[in-house]
């Protein structure tokens, strides 16, 4: 594991206390063969900017573009001092609705924040360390009474459980953890991070902020129990062998009243929308299959499934996804005392996306504008959520976690 | 998210249900522990957890950098206080469980916001607790199970490198590399003894993490640090904070050692050094596993040490056998086999220059004698001075060597000529005779050199030895005291005698050996009384062959005991069949009386049926007279067996009469020599007549050997002589002739 550490130097004199601006550019809004994507990047920049300086650029692009012109395009339009941070995704979001093919740039800026942001490198042979690693960069910050600690992840680089335990071994119960695991438009195949003008896979930013406001953050997930418990009778890790002493998958297409030939293909967007959800103090927590094991018939989570514990077939639609969106955005606006946002960061899984379709996703983005009162709103459709406000377990699935700025 | 309060006690049994699989999936105490307070906090979403042991915090969760305010834990713990205000988190929810394992042990856990502690998760607490106190004992029973065998396996690695004879430096660095890994510290090594400085050790190997600590060759004071203490005191030493300690060695402190332990190492024993670790790590303490760990690898180290000097002490004994094989233990001069090596190469040499060489070969004269009147102690410093003396008179580059008894060899190369040969040999005579103080007396000492002066004809170079020993024999014929050079006739001389022997040998199990038996008469009644038995040797080519042909060899050879015990079995065998108030008279050999012979008389007596007062021994008068006790006992002993004793050929050795009274023998043989005069009137009567009155004075029976006339018989019947022999009665017969004259008591007439 390599880490590398870089903090924001002082705001511009003469800038606001505090601000955010979003930008956003799509491949798709162009036309004509020639407009491509080059320019998107810094487009999307500039108007986040609208002409200020910013401490710190946090991007989410999608994995189809160029990353590497995108990147260079953003280095040549930002100091080197200031952080640029960010992610690939499987879906945009901005103040102007979702997107695809495009770049959505948030920039903090003002001398409220402090910011500091670390990198780190070759993280899957120790995923708990690299989580701590990143972490130290909370100890950077200037003095501020509010502190979060912003993580973007490789989303396939392993159990995202044990990075939220790392950073959270170093930041402790007075740092919120929040972000979302990088996205790929779904091929599942390479997701990447971005730290300074590099696209880096099995690799994780973590970005401490400091400020002299309030962060808040909501965390819901939308999906209710189906049906009697089951009995997750053996797992290892995050792979789910039996349930009720049968092959999971066996138990899992049967509860759900899917065949039980279903093919790998149709599988995956089956399991998409029908999500395990497993027995937590205050209700249950939410387990995304990714994927199945066909001779051994077990299941594959992308969190821990603790064995000997319980577990539920959860299901959603449209009104219940919506509605936890608007509890999300409620939660996160409630911990700000009072105080207006300055902009919204939202990580969105999805799985969600899956439910509520491309014209559902709109409608959810309308709403999480309405609930903030139409201050900008990045975010991406991610792979996996962070957020660890209460407990210890900060690594969600099929939820969608709104950061509040005030 | 939605919010509940737990409901169904359902909801703690599946909790901890999960949180003891998490347990059980964890591998070592730290692992469980990970495992528990993580799952611990998970289950209540705590955001906080911690596990305390005796008030340290072992681990925790949620609080930055690990830094858990363990007396805020244990004080609102102890006080049973559900409220704290813990630093970092905030205001909490806080319950605890105790509970004891080797150590008092608290887990903790602390939420925010508004909901205490419910009574079920304050169950649900202890019985993770409970099942925290468990899984740790079976996980540190594991783990110091996992370390036994890592333990075994590593002192396996290294006995086998020990016992493979792997060069000691290398197994040293097996150890201490071993126990580096084992109990998993900074630095280790070895500190010996600085044997020419013994207050300070230094060090032998060693492995460091922190440059400059465990240098080899550095040095320290015994008695200081973990490392010289162990040696001063002869004990395991623990030295928990290092740098506190009054005796830490300054270069220690400075690599920040935290903490140290050494065992002593022996050496057949005794103490030699140390094996010494040593942790950089803050808080490091040793436990009682890990001291025992280091209390083994110094015991292999010891071992090793241990067996490498009883190695270098074997390769010295077998450097000083390979000594020994090649000399005399009592001169240390090289011996026959170290003799035969030079002789060889030497010859090989000579082959090559052409310079010839000569082997002298030579023997003290009556050496015996010393032996028997000074005893062999004396005997043996007699050959030490005078071995000293011989090797004291020879050229550098000479060879002399004790073959054995008093006979030596010197060999000399690069000769000018014979004539050189024959100075030294001069010499070394002339030094023997320069007298020697043996036992406060002064003794002379002559000798015999036998000569042999290789010109490379020979068939090889042992060849040279035994002509050498030839000449030998020659000088010693000649009266001793002078060298012979040696002749190709002598060896002719020899090699008959040689095939004779062999003959012999052959003959005596071939069966060609007989024994042919002469009658005695009494005088004057002629009665046959008894038979003397002789050997001859029915040669298949020669013919029949006197004693005289080959018992002197078999006498030189040694065969003459089994040839003596032959004739004895057999001559008592035939007497059985004879009448039983017959003798049978058996020539013994000096040599036969040896402590062994009464124990074989009675075995052949018992075999053969035949009373012992049949038996007659003769011995001849030079062997009876000799003043040796040992004889004298034998002779009594087959005595009192009743076995009769007659002494051969007397007349013709120097008798004392006092010790013929004290000899317990029956008969004197007249020796033929005086019968055979006896015709010519030479005055030999006046000898026979003296015998036999000696003989009758002591109460012995005189006997006549050699009768060969009637003149003669008339004689000896005047003088008064008991018995005769000889031609005249009748010349040794076969035995089944003498048989029938027994029988028919009537003497067969030969031509």
């Amino acid at each position: 594991m390599a880490a590398l550490t870089l903090i924001s130097e002082p705001q511009t004199p003469g800038s606001v206390s505090r601000w955010i601006g979003v930008g956003r550019a799509s491949a798709d809004d162009r036309d004509g063969p020639d407009q491509g994507v080059s320019g998107l990047g810094a487009s999307a920049l500039r108007e986040a900017l609208g002409g200020r300086t910013a401490g710190l650029i946090v991007v989410f692009a999608s994995s189809e573009l160029d990353l590497g012109a995108l990147m260079a395009d953003l280095s040549t339009e930002v100091d080197a001092n200031v952080p640029v941070v960010g992610c690939t995704t499987a879906g945009e979001i901005s103040t102007e609705g979702p997107s695809d093919r495009g770049v959505v740039v948030a920039a903090f800026g003002g001398e409220d924040f402090s910011i500091a942001a670390a990198l780190a490198e070759n993280v899957g042979a120790g995923l708990r360390e690299a989580g701590a690693e990143v972490a130290k960069a909370v100890s950077l910050l200037d003095d501020r009474p509010h502190r979060i600690l912003l993580l973007l992840t490789d989303g396939l680089a392993g159990d995202q459980q044990e990075i939220v335990r790392g950073a959270y071994s170093v930041v402790g119960a007075g740092v919120p953890l929040v972000g979302g695991c990088a996205g790929d438009d779904q091929h599942m195949a390479t997701t990447s991070v971005f730290f300074n003008g590099q696209v880096l896979t099995n690799a994780i930013v973590g970005v401490a902020i400091g400020s002299t406001s309030p962060f808040g953050i909501g965390v819901r997930h939308g999906w209710r129990r189906v049906g009697e418990p089951i009995l997750v009778t053996a797992s290892i890790g995050t792979k789910v062998l039996t349930l009720d002493d049968e092959p999971a998958l066996d138990v899992y297409l049967r509860r759900n009243g899917a065949s039980p030939d279903i093919d790998p293909a149709a599988f995956a967007r089956f399991a998409m929308t029908h999500p395990l959800g497993i027995s937590k103090r205050s209700g249950e927590e939410v387990r995304f299959i990714a994927g199945a094991d066909f001779v051994e018939r077990s299941l594959q989570c992308i969190a821990q499934v603790p064995q000997g514990g319980l577990a539920w077939i959860m299901e959603g639609d449209d009104e219940s996804v919506l509605a936890a969106t608007d509890g999300a955005c409620v939660d996160a606006l409630e911990q700000l005392g009072g105080r207006e946002p300055k902009g919204v960061l939202a990580f969105d899984c999805i799985a969600r996306r899956g439910v509520l379709g491309d014209a559902g996703i709109e409608r959810e983005v309308d709403r999480i504008g309405a609930a903030i009162k139409g201050v900008p709103v990045a975010g991406f459709y991610s792979y996996g959520e962070i957020a660890r406000t209460k407990g210890t377990g900060g690594f969600h699935n099929q939820t969608l976690v709104v950061l509040a700025v005030s | 998210m939605t919010t509940s309060t737990p409901g169904a006690s359902g909801w703690a049994l599946e909790q901890l249900t999960a949180y003891l699989f998490g347990l059980a999936s964890a591998g070592d105490p730290d692992a469980v522990v990970l495992e528990a307070i993580d799952r611990a906090a998970e289950a209540m979403e705590a955001e906080v957890a911690a596990l305390i042991c005796d008030g340290s915090v072992v681990s925790s969760i949620g609080f930055a950098n690990g830094e858990a305010p363990v007396d805020v834990l244990l004080e609102t713990v102890a006080g049973r206080h559900t409220h704290a205000d813990l630093p970092g988190v905030g205001p909490c929810h806080v319950s605890g469980a105790s509970f004891e394992s080797q150590g008092d042990y608290c887990l903790v856990v602390a939420r925010t916001g508004d909901v205490a502690f419910s009574a079920e998760e304050r169950n649900l607490l202890r019985g993770m607790s409970r099942a925290l106190a468990l899984n740790l004992q079976s996980a540190r029973v594991l783990t110091a199970m996992n370390e036994r065998q890592a333990l075994m396996e590593r002192l396996t690695r290294i006995l086998r490198s020990i016992n493979s004879r792997a060069p000691l430096p290398e197994v040293l660095e097996t150890i201490v590399a071993g126990a580096v890994e084992l109990i998993g510290d900074a630095y280790a090594g070895l500190r010996r003894i600085d044997p020419l400085d013994p207050e300070w050790a230094v060090v032998l190997c060693g492995i460091e993490a922190t440059p400059g600590s465990m240098l080899p060759g550095q040095r320290s004071k015994v008695g200081q640090g973990a490392g010289g203490r162990a040696i001063s005191e002869q004990r395991l030493v623990v030295i928990h904070d290092y740098a506190q300690a009054t005796d830490a060695l300054p270069v220690w402190v400075e690599a920040s050692t935290q903490a140290a332990m050494a065992a002593p190492v022996h050496e057949n024993g005794i103490v030699v050094g140390s094996l010494v670790v040593g942790s950089v790590v803050p808080g490091r303490r040793y436990s009682e596993a890990e001291q025992s760990i280091l209390m083994s690898f110094a015991d292999h180290v010891s071992l090793a040490l241990t067996d490498a000097m009883t190695t270098e002490s074997l390769h010295r004994a077998l450097e000083a056998a390979r000594h020994d094989a090649m000399h005399d233990e009592l001169t240390g001069l090289p011996n026959r086999a170290l003799l035969r090596d030079r002789l060889e190469q030497a010859w090989v040499r000579g082959c090559r220059t052409g310079s010839p060489i000569a082997l002298l070969f030579l023997d003290f004269d009556d050496f015996k004698d010393i032996n028997d009147s000074l005893g062999h102690d004396a005997g043996d410093r007699l050959l030490v001075s005078l071995a000293d003396r011989l090797a004291g008179s020879l050229r550098p580059g000479d060879t002399i060597a004790r073959l054995g008894g008093d006979e030596f060899a010197v060999l000399i190369e690069n000769l000018a000529d014979a004539a050189t040969a024959e100075g030294l040999a001069a010499r070394l005579l002339e030094v023997l005779l320069e007298p020697v103080v043996v036992n406060g007396r002064d003794v002379t000492m002559r000798g015999s050199i036998g000569i042999a002066v290789s010109e490379f004809t020979e068939p090889d170079s042992q060849s040279l030895l035994y002509s050498a020993d030839l000449a030998m024999y020659e000088a010693k014929r000649r009266g001793g005291g002078r060298y012979v050079r040696y002749r190709p006739d002598m060896h002719l001389d020899t090699l008959v005698r040689l095939d004779t022997e062999q003959a012999l040998k052959l003959a005596l199990s071939a069966g060609e050996l007989v024994l042919h038996y002469q009658p005695i008469e009494e005088l004057p009644s002629g009665r046959i009384i008894g038979a003397e038995a002789l050997v001859r040797w029915q040669h298949p080519v020669r013919g029949l062959i006197g004693p005289m042909e080959f018992v002197p060899i078999a006498e030189a050879s040694g065969l003459i005991i089994r040839l003596g015990e032959w004739v004895l079995r057999t001559a008592c065998t035939e007497a059985t069949r004879w009448p039983d108030d017959i003798e049978i008279a058996v020539n013994l050999s000096p040599r036969q009386l040896e402590p062994e012979l009464p124990q074989m008389v009675r075995e052949i007596l018992a075999e053969t049926g035949l009373h012992s007062d049949r038996l007659v021994l003769e011995v001849t008068e030079a062997t009876a007279m000799a003043d040796a006790p040992e004889t004298q006992r034998i002779i009594e002993e087959l005595h009192a067996m009743g076995v009769h004793f007659s002494i051969d050929d007397f007349g013709t050795g120097h008798s004392s009469i006092a010790r013929l009274r004290t000899l317990p023998v029956d008969q004197l043989k007249i020796d033929k020599s005086f019968v055979s005069t006896l015709d010519d009137d030479s005055g030999a009567d006046v000898f026979i007549s003296a015998i036999v009155a000696l003989a009758h004075g002591s109460g012995l029976v005189a006997v006549a050997e050699g009768v060969e006339t009637p003149g003669q018989r008339c004689r000896l019947v005047s003088l008064g002589c008991d018995r005769a022999q000889g031609y005249l009665f009748s010349r040794p017969v076969e035995p089944h002739v003498i048989s029938a004259m027994l029988h028919d008591r009537v003497l067969v007439q030969h031509s």
